[in-house]
């Protein structure tokens, strides 16, 4: 019968430990991206794939695949140098709409040909200081490059057309000051706050 | 015996750790070769023509022009580039300038010390000429060439701190001195397609019969300092010529 008893007592022991025992889960499986080597025998680099980004720098990629490696080259920095300027024209009127919109001016005809105005500088203004950063050759002979642009260069190129907006709104006493918030939105916007 | 046989073995592993290391072939490029030279000695080709006194003299003019190239090279560059839905990419053309400053270029002249003049079916003069009034510094890159012979910069850009480097390329022109021209002109437009201070870029979206149409153009500007021709290649099997240059930072 004490047999019984201890035998009783050990596996009671053993549920309430096993009560206590924390369950290790299983580490879920990481998915090993595969290598892929370029033509020149250089592994495909993660910015081919994914975004890069910085608070200093906007980067963007582009692709090429032409008749000879120069060609490609040429195409590619071209795409990507005509993102950024899509990016920062992006950039430029989402700011622009926001304050028209936050000064409830959105239907103001004088808020509306200034915002003519300003997307018309906006997509009429350079960049400056785009460099290719990485170049990449895949298998097939494309070429891939990563290109940036300092963000204080895009900042600086948002000047004319925030001072087309003071002029557009002349008639307000406010101008000198909406001018001062819609740059401080614009910081804003390209720091990604 | 053993340890002539250890030293065997030692000598087969170190040969098959080395680079193999081919010179090019010998020829007119040859003659163009300045890398063993300081960075103030340039080298200039004329192309054939009809007397001696007249083919060194454009060669010690092209020499003297590639000291004002170095000094500043504005380039420009214009594309447009048109792609449809279902035909894909329909035009990519490009326009590209380059000036340089040539108002000093007789007074340079005056300035250079001919190191050697040599003379070629293919090149007409080489001469190679020292510039005095600039310091003589160590070259910023020499190539390396692969088992082919082949320079690695064909594929791979070299990396030097505080320099940038283009590889341009192109067929075979008439004149050995116009193929050369058009390559570093390529090299040079690469090194403003790599960096440029000023771009230009609209792009046009547009549908007609249900076909999107997209066009882009495209226009960049810049101001190369310290263009160099770094090296130059002749390649037989895709008869083209290479250049790889360098400007500052």
């Amino acid at each position: 019968m004490k047999r019984w008893y201890g035998l009783v007592l050990v596996v009671l022991i053993a549920l309430v430990l096993g009560g206590c025992a924390t369950k290790v889960e299983k580490p879920a499986a990481i998915v090993a991206r595969p290598v892929v080597i370029g033509a020149e025998g250089i592994p495909q680099p993660e910015w081919v794939y994914k975004t890069v980004s910085a608070q200093d720098m906007h980067y963007e990629t582009g692709y090429g695949k032409m008749s000879d490696k120069q060609t490609s080259i040429k195409r590619a920095t071209v795409e990507a140098k005509n993102k950024i300027a899509e990016w920062v024209s992006t950039s430029v009127k989402e700011v622009v709409v926001t304050y028209l919109n936050d000064a409830g001016s959105g239907d103001n005809r004088q808020a509306l040909d200034a915002m003519e105005v300003v997307s018309q500088q906006v997509a009429e203004a350079t960049l400056s200081g785009v460099t290719t950063e990485e170049l990449w050759v895949d298998v097939d002979g494309g070429v891939w490059v990563l290109c940036s642009i300092p963000m204080v260069n895009v900042e600086r190129n948002f000047e004319p057309a925030a001072e087309a907006v003071v002029e557009a709104f002349s008639e307000s006493e406010a101008a000198a000051a909406a001018n001062a918030k819609m740059k401080d939105a614009f910081a804003n916007l390209l720091k990604g706050i | 015996m053993a340890r002539f046989a250890a030293l065997l073995l030692t000598l087969s592993l170190l040969a098959g750790c080395t680079t193999t290391v081919v010179e090019q072939p010998a020829g007119a490029l040859a003659n163009l070769d300045i890398s063993g030279y300081p960075s103030n000695v340039y080298v200039g080709i004329s192309g054939p023509y009809s007397t001696q006194e007249r083919m060194v003299e454009v060669a010690i003019m092209a020499a003297a022009k590639s000291i004002h190239l170095k000094a500043a090279l504005a380039l420009d560059s214009r594309l447009v580039t048109a792609s449809h839905s279902d035909l894909g990419l329909r035009s990519f053309a490009s326009k590209e300038h380059a000036y340089w400053d040539d108002r000093d270029l007789a007074r340079t002249i005056e300035r250079l010390r001919v190191l050697s003049i040599v003379f070629d079916r293919e090149a007409g003069a080489v001469v190679v000429v020292e510039y005095p009034d600039e310091e003589a510094e160590r070259r910023v890159y020499h190539s390396q060439y692969d088992s082919d012979g082949r320079p690695t910069w064909m594929h791979v850009l070299p990396e030097v701190a505080g320099h940038r480097f283009g590889v341009g390329t192109t067929g075979r022109y008439s004149l050995l001195n116009r193929s050369l021209e058009a390559a570093d002109f390529a090299a040079a437009q690469n090194l403003l397609d790599l960096k440029s201070e000023h771009v230009f870029s609209i792009e046009k979206v547009s549908t007609y019969n249900d076909l999107m149409e997209r066009v882009l153009y495209q226009a960049q500007r810049g101001l190369l300092r310290g263009f160099t021709i770094v090296d130059r290649y002749y390649d037989a099997e895709s008869k083209s010529y290479w250049s790889l240059a360098s400007c500052y930072e």
